[in-house]
């Protein structure tokens, strides 16, 4: 099976071509992955602008597709099937990819499949390094999510928790912009961080002191794990971001590399806390880390260490697989394919899609 | 959508309440079996490339890319106010001004003004006031006809203008079939097309009012 891929969910658009193999420990390969990225159009605004993103993508998208085809070798005759980004994401962006998957398919009458973007990002594991030990425990964590997910079994996406408020990118990105280091924030405090000390500036670890006020999402089902393993798997990072402003409006920033360092100190050991401690709660025998902030070298660092003193597999994707791609959206096609056959040519984008479809 | 094929058109027009994205490919695949074709069998691929609602757009424009690069075929395109004014009546007499009229929402419409055959302004969008203002510059006497959903929409405002409002003579896809049949339209492969949008974004809107804010 050769399946096409299609991500558009918000300011990448992306196609890919990934094949099945004989090998059930690794079951697919990669043969092309293409992304035309955005970030430099969106970067004078400091943040995405949806409705620019939109056009940007029907602009980009026969472009890529081509390139994907191109690169893998092969022509639209060659492609067996085709899955693409259904949500969450902006609704707009979502649509020019669903259009555009589900018009070709339909023109060579091939089975095309929805994707749920969250769950391409924890199936990018699995591109990278084949199947993961059982039960396993994924964060994902991006500009726009910051979400842990307990995985029993292949292809089925559990919700344990998830940010009450802000992703962990987006203070990223605030902090970024406050610092004038433009966007998107992450990879610019990151790289500065790298030169800063940890220790210089205090900022306050996110804590819980009341019950979350906000409606569960429609995927997190309340009675499915102990009420103390759903609290381990929230996050806030609101409270962080508002520390550093303060500090900022009060003391300058000082030394900025020491300020990013000591910002990424607490954003990641509050993730990486977290997904040790679900880990351990649930009896996961691997942790995975995917989605844009995984491609941070301090999480990276400091999970793989972690791991080792706990001797807990850990699993991260290749930085060109942890940003928004298209051949996560094609393996988590294949994944849903095999399990639920195609999906119905009369699915919709849908900006907040629940991951309830993606279970078994 | 319309099928063109040897001479002539079967347009239809669309009145389903589900959106453009759960319509497309299906109703399209049926509207084709219905005269014994498969997409396949299509030539080239017209599409209708703006001004019209952002979303529609685009949902249209990439479900015909997805079609003629899955296929290996063309796309022309065609904008929407020249559609549209091929579906107006013509016969009018020499001089009478055709007004084709898109809602754009928010208190505005997308149109273009014609005369003799000839685009007098291009498309723009503009409040009603802006329009009648513009169309009185262009010919301040003489009969005017509009046509089109931004026409429906604001009918009483264009009577009291003293212009006719009309009801297309067809669907806007068949209309667009036939310009392209006719040798209109801007023929390419499916990465060529560019949509139309005329009004700009609402982020490049409200920093070009800051600016000028800024500057006042």
């Amino acid at each position: 099976m050769r399946i096409l891929g299609i991500e558009t969910s918000c300011d990448e658009t992306a196609a890919a071509v990934v094949e099945t193999t004989d090998d059930l420990a690794r079951p697919w390969a990669v043969r092309s992955s293409v992304i035309s990225s955005q970030a430099d159009i969106h970067r004078e605004w400091g943040g995405v602008v949806p409705e620019i993103a939109s056009r940007q993508h029907v602009a980009d998208i026969c472009g890529v597709v081509e390139r994907a085809l191109s690169d893998a070798g092969v022509r639209a005759a060659d492609i067996d099937a085709v899955a693409v980004t259904q949500g969450p994401g902006l609704v707009g962006s979502l649509l020019v990819g669903v259009s555009f998957a589900k018009a070709f398919a339909a023109a060579r009458a091939l089975p095309v499949v929805a994707v749920h973007h969250l769950a391409g990002h924890i199936e990018s594991l699995v591109l990278e390094h084949g199947e993961l030990p059982l039960p396993a425990v994924v964060l994902v964590v991006s500009g726009g999510h910051t979400s842990l997910y307990f995985v029993p079994s292949r292809g089925v996406y559990r919700l344990v928790g998830q940010t009450r408020d802000d992703a962990a990118g987006e203070a990223y990105d605030k902090v970024a912009k406050l610092l004038g280091l433009g966007y998107p924030g992450g990879p610019a405090v990151d790289a500065l961080a790298e030169t800063g000390r940890d220790d210089v500036v205090s900022l306050p670890l996110p804590r819980f002191t009341h019950a979350d006020r906000n409606e569960a999402p429609a995927d997190l089902k309340v009675d499915e794990f102990p009420p103390s393993v759903r609290k381990m798997a929230e996050f806030s990072f609101s409270g962080l971001k508002s520390a550093a402003v303060r500090h900022l409006e009060k003391h300058g920033p000082g030394n900025v590399a020491d300020f990013c360092a000591s910002f990424q100190r607490v954003v990641v050991g509050t993730l990486v806390d977290r997904l040790f401690a679900v880990a351990g709660a649930l009896g996961a025998k691997s942790v995975g880390i995917v989605g844009g902030v995984s491609a941070n070298r301090r999480l990276r660092r400091d999970v793989l260490a972690r791991g080792q003193r706990e001797r807990m597999p850990v699993f991260v994707p290749p930085v060109s697989l942890s940003t928004d791609n298209a051949a996560m959206i094609a393996a988590a096609g294949l994944r849903r394919m095999a399990m639920q056959g195609a999906s119905p040519l009369e699915f919709n984008a849908q900006a907040t899609l629940p991951m309830a479809s993606d279970r078994s | 959508m319309a099928i063109w094929r040897e001479g002539t058109s079967v347009g239809r027009a669309g009145d389903d309440p589900r959106s453009h994205a759960e319509r497309l490919p299906l109703e399209a695949v049926a509207l084709l079996a219905e005269h014994g074709l498969t997409l396949p069998e299509i030539d080239t691929f017209v599409v209708v490339a703006g001004p019209g609602s952002f979303t529609g757009l685009r949902v249209g424009v990439a479900a015909v890319q997805g079609w003629a690069m899955a296929l290996g075929r063309s796309v022309a395109s065609v904008p929407t106010l020249d559609a549209l004014f091929r579906s107006m009546p013509t016969a009018v007499e020499q001089g009478t001004v055709l007004v084709p009229c898109v809602d754009g929402l928010r208190g505005e419409v997308f149109f273009s003004a014609w005369r003799d055959g000839v685009d007098l302004t291009g498309p723009q969008v503009g409040s009603a006031t802006e329009l009648i203002a513009t169309v009185v510059a262009l010919a301040p006497a003489g009969r005017v006809v509009t046509s089109g959903d931004g026409a429906m929409k604001y009918a009483d405002t264009w009577h009291g203008a003293g212009w006719e409002v009309v009801a297309p003579t067809m669907a806007l896809a068949d209309a667009a079939a036939r310009l392209v049949a006719d040798g209109g339209g801007t023929m390419g492969g499916p990465h060529a097309v560019r949509l139309n949008y005329v009004r700009r974004t609402d982020a490049e809107i409200v920093r070009e009012r800051e600016r000028g804010g800024r500057r006042a």
